[in-house]
C-alpha cells in the first residue's frame, strides 16, 4: 500500500477485502430506517429477534461492545428508545454516537452494585417503554443465575423488548436462556501510514460468528470492517483532536 | 384602592441564619450558581462585599467571611411562613420576589400605620432583621416606598403617589438591559423627568416599554393584587391496632391510604408528582419527629391509585431496615401541572409516555436519580476523554419522549436511506488503569500530544494505539508529568 494513500482509497482497498461497508441497505423499505447491512448478512432481513434475550460475548476487545452499538443504533434511528445498563461504567458517549446511536433517545443506568443493575434491568424489560435494553456484564462474572434469566425472559417476550447481555461468555445462565449468541472472535487494528511515517488508526476488522440460534437460521461466521469515523468527536483523542490542542508527533 | 408592600432586604441572609443561628454575629455572604460562583447577597458587617461578586473577591475584600450556599428551599419555606403569618394583617396576601409580599391594605380596621406596626412586627418575630414596609396607591409605589424607606414603615397618602416618585431615581423602574445607560445619556435620572415626558418621544426611543416605564412613574401601576392560592394536602393515615412488623401489612394498608389520596386529587381534577410516606415507629409517639419518612417522586405527573401505589410498593420494599410502625401516612400535594391526555388505544403515544414514566419512576425510587441519566458527548468543553462526555439526570418522560416523536417524523421525511456504518467501540476505562511501560514495538500509532487545563489542572500526555500481548487494542497513554503509562480504553 502507498504511503500516501487517502482514506477513500483505503476504504475502498477495505470494502474489496471485507465485503461492503457502505452498501445498499436491505429489507429497511420505505419506512425510511437506517438499517445496518452487517446483522442482515448474518441474520437475516428480521435483523436481532424482537422480544429475545440476545447475548453477545467474547473477549477484551473483541468487538462484543461494537456490535450492541450496532443493535441500539438501529433502534433509536428508528425512532424507539434503548436502554444501556453500564455496570462498569465504560460507556463512553463520544464513541456511542460516533457508532449512530442518538443519545438523546438512550436511557443509560450505571448501578452501583450487581443488585441495583438487576433491579434495573428488570424495571427496564418490565416496562416495555425500550425496544431494547442492553446489560453490559463484561466485567461482572455471574450476575444473572438462571431464575434471574427465566424472569427476565419471560417479561421480555410478554413486552416485546430485545435484551442484549454484553458477556465474556462466563454466564452459563445467561447461554442458556438466551435464543441468540453472537461470539466476538477478536479486533484487527487497520493502520493507515502517514506522509510524516507514523501510522494511524483506521479502524478494525471484526470477525463474528453465530454461536446459537434458536429463531434464525444459524448461518455461518461473517466479517465486518469497522472504521473510525471522520467526525469531530471521534473514537479516542487522535482522530478525534485535529485541531491545534492535539497535534501529532513523529513516533520516535 | 390601597396596596401595602413589606420589604425584607437581608432575606437569604435571615434565612441562613434561621438554619444556622451559630453565624449570627459573624460577617456572612449569600453564594448562588451552579457551583457558589457568584455572591447573591451580603449581611451589613461583611463590609466591602457586594452582589455580583465571586467569592474569591468577597473573602478578599472582608477577611473571615463565611460564604453559605443559596438554598431555595427554606426561602420557599419562610416566604410560605411569612404570607402565612401576614394573613392576620390583611385577607388578601401575595408573594412576589423572594422577600417582598404585598397584602391588601384598603379598610382595615385599625388603620395604615397599625398594619404595617403589625407587619413589621410579624417579620422581626420571625427573625427577620432589616424590614421596610409602606403603604401606597398601587404596587410599584409602595415597594419604592419601602425600598426608599429602608427600615421601619411609610405611607404615601392617597393620590400623593406623583409627588412622591419624583424624586426617586430612575433603576427602581424594572429596566431592561442597556436602558439604564440610555436614560443617563438622556439626562434622565429620577422619575419624575420620565414622568414630566410626552409618550411619543420615549415610544420612540424605548418602544413598548416607554408605556410601561411612563405608567410607573406616574404612580399609575394598574397590576391587581392576586390573593395566593392555597396549598392543600390531601393527607390519609391508617393507625394500626398494634405494631405491625410485615411488610405485607404495611402494604395492605398502604393501598387504602393511596387509594384515597388519588381519589381526593381526581375528585379536584388535580395531580400530583411527588407522595411522601410517613411510618410512625412504634416507638415514637404520634406526630413526633421520629417519624420514617419516605419521599416518593413520580415521573409525570397523575392521579392514578394503581400507579402511585405500585411507586409507594417499591419505594417501601427498598427500605431493608424498617422496624415495626404503628401507624402509616400519606400525603400528596397537587402539582401545577395538568393532568396529561387520556389513552384511548393500547399503544398510543399517551400510553407510551406512561410506560416510559412508569419505568423512569421504578428506576428512580430502586437507585439514585443520578445513576439515570442520559449522556451528551462534550466536545468543546475538553479534549480529555474522560471529560468529553456529561451525564444528564432524566427529570421527566417528555425529555425523551417527545425527541422520539419529532426524530421519527424525521426520519419519515428522509428521502433515501443510508446504510448504518459500524465503528470500533472504545471502552473508557475511569480512572485510567496503571501500566507498566510498554515495549517500543507495540507503541503502533503515535504519539498524540494532549496538553490542556495549564491554568488549573495541568495535563499534559502522550496518546498512543497499542496491541497488547493478548490483541487487545487499547488507547494508552504516557502521562509527561510523572512518566507512568496509563491505559485509558480498551477498542470493543
Amino acid at each position: 500500500m502507498p504511503a500516501s494513500a487517502t482514506l477513500s482509497e483505503l476504504k475502498t482497498l477495505v470494502n474489496r477485502r471485507f465485503g461492503t461497508v457502505v452498501g445498499p441497505a436491505p429489507a429497511c423499505g420505505e419506512t425510511g430506517v437506517r438499517r445496518s447491512p452487517h446483522y442482515s448478512r448474518l441474520l437475516g432481513p428480521a435483523g436481532l429477534p424482537k422480544g429475545r434475550l440476545v447475548e453477545i460475548f467474547g473477549m477484551r476487545s473483541s468487538g462484543k461492545t461494537a456490535l450492541a452499538f450496532a443493535a441500539l443504533a438501529e433502534c433509536t434511528q428508528a425512532g424507539e428508545l434503548g436502554a444501556y445498563v453500564d455496570c462498569s461504567g465504560s460507556l463512553y458517549a463520544p464513541a456511542a454516537a460516533a457508532a449512530g446511536i442518538d443519545l438523546q433517545r438512550l436511557i443509560v443506568v450505571r448501578p452501583r452494585a450487581g443488585s441495583d443493575a438487576r433491579r434495573a434491568i428488570d424495571a427496564l424489560v418490565r416496562g416495555g417503554a425500550c425496544a431494547t435494553v442492553v446489560l453490559d456484564c463484561a466485567d461482572a462474572a455471574r450476575l444473572l443465575e438462571t431464575h434471574h434469566c427465566a424472569r427476565l425472559v419471560a417479561q421480555a417476550e410478554k413486552t416485546g423488548t430485545t435484551l442484549v447481555v454484553i458477556s465474556s461468555g462466563n454466564l452459563p445462565a445467561v447461554a442458556s436462556f438466551a435464543a441468540l449468541r453472537l461470539r466476538a472472535r477478536g479486533l484487527t487494528p487497520l493502520w493507515q501510514s502517514g506522509s510524516d511515517g507514523g501510522a494511524r488508526l483506521m479502524g478494525c476488522a471484526a470477525a463474528v460468528e453465530v454461536a446459537k440460534a434458536r429463531l434464525v437460521v444459524a448461518s455461518h461466521a461473517a466479517e465486518f470492517a469497522l472504521l473510525l469515523p471522520d467526525i469531530g468527536y471521534a473514537v479516542g483523542p487522535p482522530q478525534a483532536v485535529p485541531g491545534p490542542a492535539f497535534a501529532s508527533l513523529a513516533t520516535p | 384602592m390601597r396596596i401595602a408592600c413589606l420589604v425584607l432586604s437581608q432575606f437569604n441572609v435571615d434565612v441562613c441564619l434561621r438554619a444556622k443561628p451559630s453565624l449570627r454575629g459573624r460577617p456572612i455572604a449569600v453564594a448562588e450558581g451552579a457551583s457558589r460562583c457568584t455572591i447573591a447577597c451580603a449581611s451589613g458587617d461583611a463590609l466591602g462585599v457586594s452582589a455580583g461578586m465571586t467569592p474569591k473577591q468577597a473573602r478578599a475584600a472582608c477577611p473571615g467571611l463565611v460564604i453559605v450556599a443559596r438554598d431555595e428551599v427554606a426561602e420557599r419555606e419562610a416566604t410560605g411562613e411569612l404570607l402565612d403569618a401576614l394573613e392576620t394583617c390583611s385577607p388578601i396576601v401575595a408573594g412576589a420576589l423572594p422577600g417582598m409580599c404585598y397584602f391588601d391594605a384598603g379598610n382595615l380596621p385599625a388603620g395604615e400605620s397599625a398594619a404595617l406596626g403589625s407587619a413589621l412586627a410579624i417579620a422581626a418575630a420571625l427573625g427577620f432583621s432589616e424590614a421596610a414596609a409602606a403603604i401606597a396607591d398601587d404596587k410599584f409605589t409602595a415597594r419604592c416606598a419601602a425600598v426608599a424607606a429602608k427600615e421601619g414603615a411609610s405611607v404615601v397618602p392617597p393620590g400623593k403617589s406623583p409627588a412622591f416618585l419624583a424624586p426617586l431615581p430612575v433603576t427602581l423602574l424594572p429596566l431592561a438591559p442597556g436602558d439604564f445607560d440610555r436614560f443617563e445619556l438622556l439626562g434622565l435620572r429620577t422619575l419624575g423627568h420620565i414622568a414630566a415626558l410626552p409618550e411619543g418621544p420615549l415610544a420612540a426611543r424605548f418602544g413598548e416599554r416607554a408605556r410601561v416605564y411612563a405608567r410607573f412613574a406616574r404612580g399609575e401601576d394598574d397590576e391587581p393584587l392576586l390573593p395566593r392560592r392555597a396549598q392543600t394536602m390531601h393527607e390519609q393515615r391508617f393507625a394500626f391496632d398494634g405494631s405491625i412488623d410485615r411488610l405485607e401489612a404495611l402494604l395492605f394498608a398502604l393501598r387504602g391510604c393511596v387509594s384515597t389520596v388519588a381519589d381526593r386529587l381526581a375528585g379536584c381534577a388535580q395531580a400530583c408528582d411527588r407522595v411522601e410516606i410517613a411510618l410512625e415507629p412504634s416507638r415514637a409517639p404520634a406526630g413526633a419527629s421520629g417519624c420514617i419518612s419516605i419521599a416518593v417522586a413520580l415521573a409525570e405527573p397523575t392521579a392514578c391509585a394503581e400507579t402511585i401505589f405500585q411507586l409507594c410498593r417499591i419505594a417501601l420494599e427498598s427500605k431493608n431496615t424498617l422496624g415495626p410502625v404503628d401507624a402509616i401516612a400519606v400525603r400528596a400535594g397537587p402539582c401545577s401541572e395538568p393532568l396529561p391526555q387520556l389513552a384511548l388505544f393500547d399503544g398510543s403515544r399517551a400510553s407510551r409516555r406512561a410506560a416510559l414514566a412508569a419505568t423512569l419512576a421504578r428506576l428512580q425510587v430502586s437507585l439514585e436519580r443520578e445513576r439515570v441519566v442520559t449522556l451528551q458527548p462534550t466536545p468543546k468543553r475538553s479534549r480529555l476523554p474522560e471529560r468529553m462526555q456529561r451525564a444528564i439526570p432524566i427529570e421527566s418522560p417528555r425529555e425523551l419522549d417527545d425527541d422520539a416523536t419529532r426524530a421519527s417524523a424525521r426520519a419519515r421525511q428522509r428521502p433515501t436511506v443510508e446504510p448504518l456504518q459500524w465503528a470500533p467501540a472504545l471502552r473508557l476505562l475511569d480512572p485510567p488503569s496503571r501500566i507498566d511501560p510498554p515495549a517500543a514495538p507495540a507503541l503502533e500509532a503515535g504519539p498524540f500530544r494532549l496538553s490542556e487545563s495549564w491554568w488549573e489542572r495541568p495535563v499534559e500526555r502522550d496518546y498512543y494505539h497499542v496491541v497488547d500481548t493478548a490483541g487487545a487494542v487499547l488507547l494508552v497513554y504516557q502521562d509527561r508529568r510523572d512518566d507512568c503509562w496509563y491505559v485509558q480504553g480498551v477498542f470493543d
